[in-house]
């Protein structure tokens, strides 16, 4: 059930009015977490299972964390419960590849059969992960009550694609009263509004041009491949951004608030920067319970840049069970680590303040877009094969099909646009979301972005990218 | 109240621009005109405007057609018959193949008659409706493989003699008040309305479909699906093609022109659709039962990719290499066409 499709308006319609009758905060709790097992089952209802055992798992270990003696006790506790929650994302997620691939690599042919890869499993096995991690570090009051953990895991404006909630953000929202209010409806039905735009104006148009690209590579000009690059770019920035909005706008219609999970990624000057603005919540849990745990920076250089390679490694690896979301991550782990060498070494030296600011900005700011959109190209590809032809044809291609899609290029022109906006007169942006949305200019932007989809609307809508990971 | 008066004209400000830009890019107001048999027929002397796919303005001639009115003193006359491959709104008047055949063919007039969502059948009906001033020597019965399908989808019925022998076709009458023509008057003076509802038609139908499933509790679709067999079969097909172009043949000499749907693929590959194999054979078949010429654009256009790499169907604001003939497209049919009537023509009287 994706947010655009019409059995989500018939579901929501039906929650809100629930919502809407029944006054008291336990009340629409429970009407809360139905509705979000409602939502999970409607994909695969015995995966409802997997979701209420991961999370009864974490809970009841958080509550023996909690009650434990010793030390020893509460480790022995943390770990089960980090085990169990990534023992089953590793079988659900893993098996084949690994068996796959030892196949390959002893020449067996071992077979487990087809795994089904449940939906969000990547997104709530971490939830539940930090909620134990937390709990031991001590930077959270445990969860007393089984039925609000099973809905900060299960919540479902974010349960399948994020943003990744942690436990400090969600569970003290589920203590207080659960506000529903026009000013919650006014201002949560505007970032979905947009978050829509992101997904179904931009990411979904240009996404039938981009699957045709990859699907045969070798059949066009570089410069087609050149405007697939940047269309890919945009087209998994605004579907997962799009996607994300939408969650963050159906949560605060329902008196929630979930955390900002992209913050115009492509302005970035470097790739350390990327990642402050990319997937934050993702990329946030990973510095806070993958790269700490390894020992951050705190073992000198070279351990440091180990650390950042194998976090962001296992943040490909996250993606998906395939070497290309592997080499994807070791792109952004070996980046990240020539950016902290070179950063080391260019404090040290005098010259930088010679050249003009916006040189060195401009500089800077290119070479972060072009490798984050060059990096795209094996996340993209359906093999390792159609990578290595994409780069070659980018560079070498002579001749091939010229096709210059005008909806592309309007879609890639209006990023551009609201980027240098965002980032030159961002109070040019601020008049949405609004409490009061009848005032001219969100009125006329409304009208305009409803007329948009009536006119734009793409006959094919493709599912939501993050979805398979 | 001064905020709904701003409210109000802030909607119509901009529904007049989005009206505007809609004429302008996309599309015109709708130009369908009822028609019991054929379901629908185009507005004549209507300037139009087409973005959908390729891009073109044209305006329509006394019959609806995308065409100039036929001229008086042609020496011959050449009527193409067929569906939106023929009507070829994609591109400019001047580069379709009809066009294109009229330049290569000194003192011939090609008539385009063609209209999109026509096969054979209702092209022969479209043929007879045709005023006298389109009398032709030659008539050319454009086919593709989505005219098996438009046929099963058709509804008519074959009558036959005692003998098999298919003596009459009888169509399916429309119903002149469906709600498409109910809101014929508001289509007709906006391209917005047109617009939004071409395109919320099928989406609008799932979501009602879907929600009347939710509220019954039960599936919008059966878990399966059960093909149906055809209406029709080949044989069918074949009689009720041969018996149009029989028809066809009492007014003027008949070509059968065969257009098939392929990719276009990298190393100059072109991969035909397997209904186009179908569909060359039944039509084939039925041009060779009734003893006029078939030909085959598939060796042209794949020939005319392998020379340019520019692939002969598709559109920048679609796909390249699916969908209608291009002006590659055009220009290699027209001169296949051109040297197959050039020595009929000939023949006949030039």
């Amino acid at each position: 059930m994706i947010f655009t499709s019409a059995d989500f308006v018939i579901f929501f319609a039906i929650v809100l009015g629930a919502m809407a009758i029944v006054r008291s905060t336990r009340g629409r709790q429970a009407i809360l977490l139905v509705a979000s097992y409602v939502f999970y089952g409607w994909w695969n209802p015995w995966f409802l299972f997997l979701i209420a055992g991961i999370s009864t798992w974490s809970w009841v270990l958080g509550e023996a964390l909690v009650r434990a003696k010793t030390n020893a006790m509460r480790r022995v506790a943390m770990w089960l419960s980090v085990t169990g929650c990534l023992g089953a994302l590793a079988f659900f997620k893993y098996a084949n590849f690994t068996v796959e691939n030892v196949n390959l690599l002893v020449g067996s042919s071992v077979s487990i059969g087809d795994i089904l890869l449940p939906v969000g499993i990547s997104f709530f096995t971490f939830q539940s992960l930090s909620y134990n991690i937390d709990l031991y570090r001590g930077r959270i009051e445990p969860c007393r009550s089984l039925w609000r953990y099973l809905l900060f895991v299960s919540f479902f404006p974010q349960l399948v694609a994020g943003p990744i909630v942690r436990a400090s953000e969600f569970l003290p929202q589920l203590e207080r009263e659960i506000r529903f209010t026009a000013a919650n409806f006014w201002i949560g039905a505007q970032i979905f509004l947009i978050g829509a735009v992101q997904k179904v104006l931009v990411a979904d148009s240009v996404s039938p041009f981009v699957d045709r690209i990859y699907l045969e590579p070798a059949l066009y000009s570089a410069g087609t491949l050149w405007l697939g690059l940047f269309a890919y770019g945009i087209q998994i920035f605004c579907d997962f951004s799009g996607y994300s909005l939408m969650a963050i706008g159906i949560a605060r219609i329902l008196g929630f608030e979930l955390p900002e999970n992209f913050r115009l990624p492509y302005i970035s000057r470097s790739i350390a920067e990327f990642w402050r603005r990319w997937h934050i919540t993702l990329s946030f849990w990973l510095r806070d319970y993958l790269y700490i745990s390894l020992g951050g920076n705190r073992g000198g250089p070279s351990k440091t840049m180990r650390n950042l390679k194998i976090t962001m490694l296992l943040g490909g690896l996250w993606h998906g069970a395939s070497w290309n979301f592997v080499l994807w991550g070791a792109l952004h782990g070996g980046a990240l680590a020539v950016h902290r060498i070179w950063r080391g070494w260019i404090e040290k030296q005098s010259f930088p303040a010679r050249v003009p600011g916006a040189l060195r900005h401009g500089t800077a700011w290119a070479l972060t877009l072009l490798f984050s959109l060059l990096a795209w190209i094996p996340f993209r590809s359906p093999s390792w094969a159609t990578t290595q032809l994409y780069l070659e044809r980018l560079v070498f291609a002579d001749g091939g099909v010229m096709w210059v899609p005008p909806q592309v290029v309007v879609c890639l022109a209006a990023v551009i646009v609201w980027h240098v906006v965002a980032v030159f007169a961002p109070q040019g942006l601020r008049f949405m979301p609004t409490t009061r949305p009848w005032a001219p200019r969100p009125f006329a932007a409304i009208v305009g972005i409803l007329l948009l989809f009536a006119l734009f609307l793409p006959q094919s809508r493709s599912a939501f990218i993050y979805f398979q990971f | 109240m001064r905020a709904v008066g701003t409210c109000l004209a802030l909607t119509l400000g901009l529904l007049c621009v989005a009206e505007f830009g809609t004429r302008t890019f996309i599309g015109s107001p709708s130009n369908a005109v009822f028609h019991p048999v054929l379901g629908s027929t185009q507005l004549p002397n209507r300037m139009s405007v087409n973005g959908r796919a390729g891009f073109s303005r044209f305006m329509t001639n006394a019959h609806g057609l995308n065409d100039e009115d036929p001229s008086p003193d042609a020496a011959q006359r050449v009527v193409v018959l067929g569906d939106s491959f023929v009507r070829a709104i994609e591109v400019d008047r001047a580069q379709n193949f009809t066009s294109l055949v009229e330049q290569r063919l000194t003192g011939v007039e090609v008539m385009n008659t063609g209209v999109a969502g026509f096969n054979p059948t209702l092209s022969a009906v479209a043929f007879r409706e045709l005023p006298e001033s389109y009398a032709a020597q030659l008539v050319v019965l454009v086919v593709n493989a989505e005219d098996v399908t438009d046929m099963q989808n058709d509804g008519f019925e074959l009558v036959r003699d005692p003998l098999g022998a298919v003596v009459d076709i009888t169509y399916v009458r429309h119903p002149p008040g469906a709600l498409r023509w109910k809101l014929a008057p508001i289509l007709r003076r906006s391209a917005v309305v047109t617009d939004v509802l071409r395109r919320f038609n099928a989406p609008v139908r799932e979501f009602v479909a879907r929600f009347r499933a939710a509220a019954t509790f039960r599936p919008a679709e059966p878990p399966v699906k059960v093909e149906a067999p055809p209406r029709l079969s080949d044989a069918d097909l074949a009689d009720a093609t041969e018996f149009v172009i029989t028809g066809i043949g009492e007014r003027a000499e008949v070509v059968v022109l065969f257009v098939p749907l392929a990719t276009f693929h990298a190393g100059a590959r072109t991969v035909f659709d397997p209904r186009s194999e179908h569909a060359r054979a039944v039509f084939g078949a039925a041009a060779q039962r009734a003893g006029v010429p078939f030909l085959d654009a598939g060796p042209a256009l794949a020939q005319v990719y392998a020379d340019t790499g520019e692939p002969p169907v598709g559109f920048h604001n679609v796909t390249i290499g699916v969908g209608h003939l291009n002006a590659h497209g055009h220009e290699a049919v027209a001169k296949l066409l051109a040297h197959e009537l050039e020595p009929r023509l000939q023949r006949a009287g030039r």
